[in-house]
């Protein structure tokens, strides 16, 4: 298939059709109402189910409704949005139902602004709503990887039960870059012994997140915990930048941020400074292990982000105190630049002479 | 100007398909076009607020092209607002003026609140295309958006604009390709292609290829990542501050 030239939201839309997802519930928000105006063009050219829904609240019912027949189904939204369906989304992962959910994330707290932000790290990778759960969090750092873990994120959802959240950055979903839709390799998925196609012939089944009994409602979480256990130990993602030339910071960043980092550190080579990245790709199962082994090589660590410093709390669980920890942040919509991140480099590396 | 882009009118609109690169071929046009009379550059754009011409306003203003947006706030500011200059602008029968409007047939509807000020003799709509685009992947989709423009402005399309690429990707053959379908495309809707746009870097050898003048372009739009995006006002940095 020829590259197309595509927005990260229009390559999100295109991405889940190809994973042959057929439903999408959602509302119109800001930086990603390209989603949905995408999707409610392509699916019903391919047959499938587009529906704006009367608010996000409902939508993440819905979605909960179409997961629970067994097929694919898609919501996206940003910040607000999301908090709205945070009540939908806990009774997803109770019900233990595959979605995938995209947050395109906007400043904050509260209507806060519709410029590009990391500011909802917290939110993704603990969880978001009530009661104890995960969802496995991808996040991309270009419109490709975007329309990848789509794909993947579709299969992961089927793998584990569980939703799974894409997270980019309003610049992630505006930008425009050359995209081409690849066959992600499919996992080896279980098959939707659980899912509500009609009980003639079988034995019902039941899909529900309430649990009166104390000690079967211990049982899901225990369920849970394994899952995420298993998540740990079989996807973990992440990829690293000039690692292999040797260095004295390692920064970590992810998403749009990690590509100002990456400009910083080709602007810092031309210099003769090596600086090395980790990006972690999931956010949830997070990469410690990887951080901690790449932090070990270097003297100082720093940490940038769109937000005040929400993954650097993940960072410091990574070094455990055993490099000192630098962060450099905007929010509000406000982008670090990588000169920036250039001058922070240098009065880190500034700070190891004296 | 008159050598490169003939028979223009005094005010060239450029329309079309989201992200079919407006605001670049129009901020490049501008430039080009200032260098022989004086031309303002209105921003229309107030669908989206991301890559909008008013992110590179102080290059223009360096270039003595005047800016018509709102100067209330810096870019990536969500203020739908037309200013009052606009319509000044085309009313005034001696200046040139350009007109970069929002995507698709909602961001062309603001034309069509220019109708009692706006003589209809003196405007261009010109219809940039991307042939890589969604929906402008072929004449059948890009006549449709086309139309939908048509229908939402008032203004019938003057000529077509050939912006088919793959940013950083493109080749000459890109290009190439891409015109041949908009040459398609001006024969299925009655309006010629004006002229085509291509990275600086590759225009001479696309313009020994294309039987029409090419507008070589200096990229503005680009993500703050980008090696070359150093030299552009950082989107969503407030103006002003260091």
């Amino acid at each position: 298939m020829a590259k197309k030239l595509m927005k990260g939201c229009e390559a999100i839309g295109e991405a889940a059709i190809q994973a042959g997802c057929r439903h999408f519930f959602g509302y119109p928000i800001t930086p990603q109402s390209e989603v949905p105006e995408y999707l409610s063009r392509r699916l019903p050219a391919v047959g499938g189910v587009f529906v704006q829904a009367e608010s996000e609240v409902a939508a993440s019912n819905m979605i909960l409704g179409a997961a629970a027949t067994g097929t694919r189904v898609l919501t996206t939204s940003s910040s607000p949005g999301i908090s709205l369906m945070s009540e939908g989304i806990s009774y997803i992962a109770g019900c233990e139902l595959p979605v995938v959910l995209v947050n395109i994330v906007r400043g904050g707290p509260g209507l806060g602004g519709i410029l590009p932000a990391q500011s909802d790290y917290n939110q993704a990778t603990r969880g978001g709503g009530h009661g104890d759960y995960h969802l496995l969090v991808l996040a991309p750092a270009s419109v490709q990887e975007a329309a990848d873990l789509i794909g993947l994120g579709f299969d992961l959802a089927d793998k584990y039960r569980n939703p799974v959240m894409v997270i980019g950055d309003g610049m992630i979903g505006q930008m425009m870059e050359p995209v081409e839709f690849r066959k992600s390799p499919v996992l080896d998925l279980p098959p939707k012994d659980w899912a509500l196609t009609g009980a003639r012939g079988r034995k019902a089944r039941i899909i529900t997140s309430l649990f009166l009994n104390g000690e079967e409602l211990e049982a899901l979480n225990l369920r849970l915990k394994a899952k995420y256990e298993r998540m740990a130990r079989e996807d973990v993602r992440f990829s690293t930048y000039n690692v292999e030339a040797g260095y004295d910071v390692l920064i970590v960043a992810y998403g749009t941020t990690a590509r100002i980092c990456q400009t910083a550190i080709d602007l810092l080579r031309e210099k003769g400074v090596s600086v090395g990245m980790i990006r972690p790709i999931t956010l949830y199962p997070y990469p410690y292990e990887a951080v901690a082994k790449a932090a070990e090589a270097a003297r100082a660590v720093l940490t940038v982000e769109m937000s005040m410093g929400q993954m650097i709390d993940d960072v410091k669980l990574s070094v455990l105190g055993k490099r000192p920890i630098h962060f450099h942040g905007h929010a509000g919509g406000v982008i670090p630049t990588p000169d920036e991140v250039v001058e922070r480099i240098h009065s880190i590396r500034a700070g190891f002479q004296s | 100007m008159e050598r490169i882009f003939p028979h223009l009118r005094r005010v060239v609109t450029f329309a079309g398909a989201f992200g079919s690169g407006k605001t670049e071929v129009a901020v490049n046009f501008t430039e080009l076009w200032v260098a022989r009379v004086a031309v303002s550059i209105a921003d229309l754009d107030i669908v989206n607020l991301y890559f909008r011409s008013r992110d590179v306003r102080a290059q223009l203003e360096s270039r003595g092209i005047t800016v018509l947006a709102p100067r209330t706030d810096g870019p990536m500011t969500d203020l739908p607002i037309i200013i009052p200059e606009v319509r000044g602008a085309l009313r005034d029968g001696t200046r040139q003026l350009v007109l970069d409007v929002g995507g698709n047939d909602c961001g062309a509807r603001v034309l069509g609140s220019f109708k009692d000020v706006m003589d209809r003799s003196a405007v261009d709509l010109f219809v940039v295309v991307n042939a890589n685009r969604p929906f402008t992947e072929d004449v059948d989709g890009a006549r449709s958006v086309l139309r939908s423009i048509e229908a939402a402005s008032g203004l019938a399309v003057t000529g077509l604009v050939s912006n088919t690429h793959l940013c950083d990707e493109t080749t000459v053959d890109t290009v190439v390709d891409g015109f041949r379908m908009a040459q398609e495309l001006g024969l299925a809707v009655g309006a010629p292609v004006r002229f085509a746009a291509a990275d600086a870097r590759i225009a001479a050898d696309v313009a020994r290829q294309l039987p029409v003048p090419v507008l070589p372009l200096s990229r503005r739009m680009l993500a703050p990542f980008h090696p070359e995006a150093a030299r552009i006002p950082v989107p969503g940095r407030p103006l002003g501050r260091p």
